[in-house]
């Protein structure tokens, strides 16, 4: 199909159109392009008579249709919304997976909580009293901490 | 009824049709819109033909009584002819008045048109059915459905200038 006929049509096409569609010679892909057309305003006053012909069909059209085209926009419309959904799910689960609130700000970057998560270790350690209770804090940093080397 | 079965069942009927109808209206080129309107009523509501035990006698059927009212229909605009055309011409006031309105005019106008320019007309122009498919149902040639299907665009068009610009 020529690609050109996608623009609009120029005044000089449309009434070389009109011709051949009183002559019952264009396609219906014709007929939509002329339909295009003349649903603009202020076209000149030679083509008022299409216009309400075409505006009257317009309104009266309804085509038991087996074509695939409107059932694809359906499709389109289910893709957009499945690839929004699928997008905010996996949002929702970056963001779930790796934080935490230091001094009540949240934080995602790996790095930074582990970092924080050390110091806040060494402290606990720092605090406790005795070598065992030294080791089991030591202990624990490091089974915490795991779970950030995964 | 698929679009395949109705090529399959209806459309080799149409031969038969046409000898009934040319039975009823005598005339050939009648009896050819008759069957081309009975054919195309038949694929309108080609989805309940199913109901009927045979479409075949259905369509028999459908053909007669189109035929009979065809006839009907004659008869009675052949009495009224001038008398009703002119009292429904375009200078009446009060049919001015009451037709004022775009839609109404080219939906008179439009009914006004023969049975088959009509329904050519719908099929092309509203239900966008390229005039190859109204050939394959109808049974006819792509070439008789253009002419057809020109001439009603064109009195659309000589009709609606002819209301609005009185």
């Amino acid at each position: 199909m020529n690609y050109k006929i996608k623009y609009k049509l120029t005044a000089d096409q449309a009434d070389k159109l009109i011709e051949k569609y009183y002559e019952g010679f264009t396609s219906v892909e014709e007929e939509r392009q002329l339909k295009a057309f003349l649903a603009q305003a202020d076209l000149p006053e030679r083509f008022k008579a299409e216009q309400a012909i075409f505006g009257y069909f317009e309104t009266k059209q309804s085509k038991p249709s087996f074509s695939i085209r409107p059932y694809l926009r359906w499709a389109g419309v289910a893709v957009i919304i499945f690839v929004i959904g699928l997008g905010a799910q996996i949002f929702k689960q970056q963001n779930l997976s790796d934080y935490a609130y230091v001094n009540g700000v949240k934080i995602t970057d790996k790095q930074t909580v582990r970092c924080v998560a050390e110091k806040t270790m060494k402290e606990i350690s720092k605090d406790t009293d005795g070598k065992s209770q030294k080791l089991d804090a030591k202990e624990m940093m490091r089974q915490q901490l795991s779970t950030f080397s995964e | 009824m698929s679009q395949e079965r109705f090529k399959a069942e209806i459309l080799p009927l149409r031969q038969k049709l046409f000898h009934i109808a040319q039975h009823i209206l005598v005339e050939e080129d009648e009896a050819e819109d008759a069957v081309q309107e009975v054919l195309l009523k038949l694929w309108h509501t080609r989805d309940s033909l199913n109901k009927y035990d045979s479409a075949a006698a259905y369509a028999t059927t459908v053909t007669k009584n189109h035929c009979l009212d065809r006839l009907k229909v004659k008869s009675r605009t052949d009495l009224l002819d001038d008398s009703y055309n002119t009292r429904a011409g375009t200078d009446n006031p009060h049919l001015q008045l009451e037709r004022k309105n775009t839609e109404d005019i080219l939906k008179q106008i439009i009914e006004k048109l023969p049975p088959l320019q009509q329904a050519i007309i719908r099929m092309k122009d509203m239900e966008e059915y390229e005039v190859d498919e109204i050939a394959e149902i109808t049974g006819t040639t792509v070439e008789a459905v253009r002419v057809n299907l020109s001439r009603a665009r064109k009195k659309v068009r000589e009709d609606y200038l002819k209301w609005t610009n009185v």
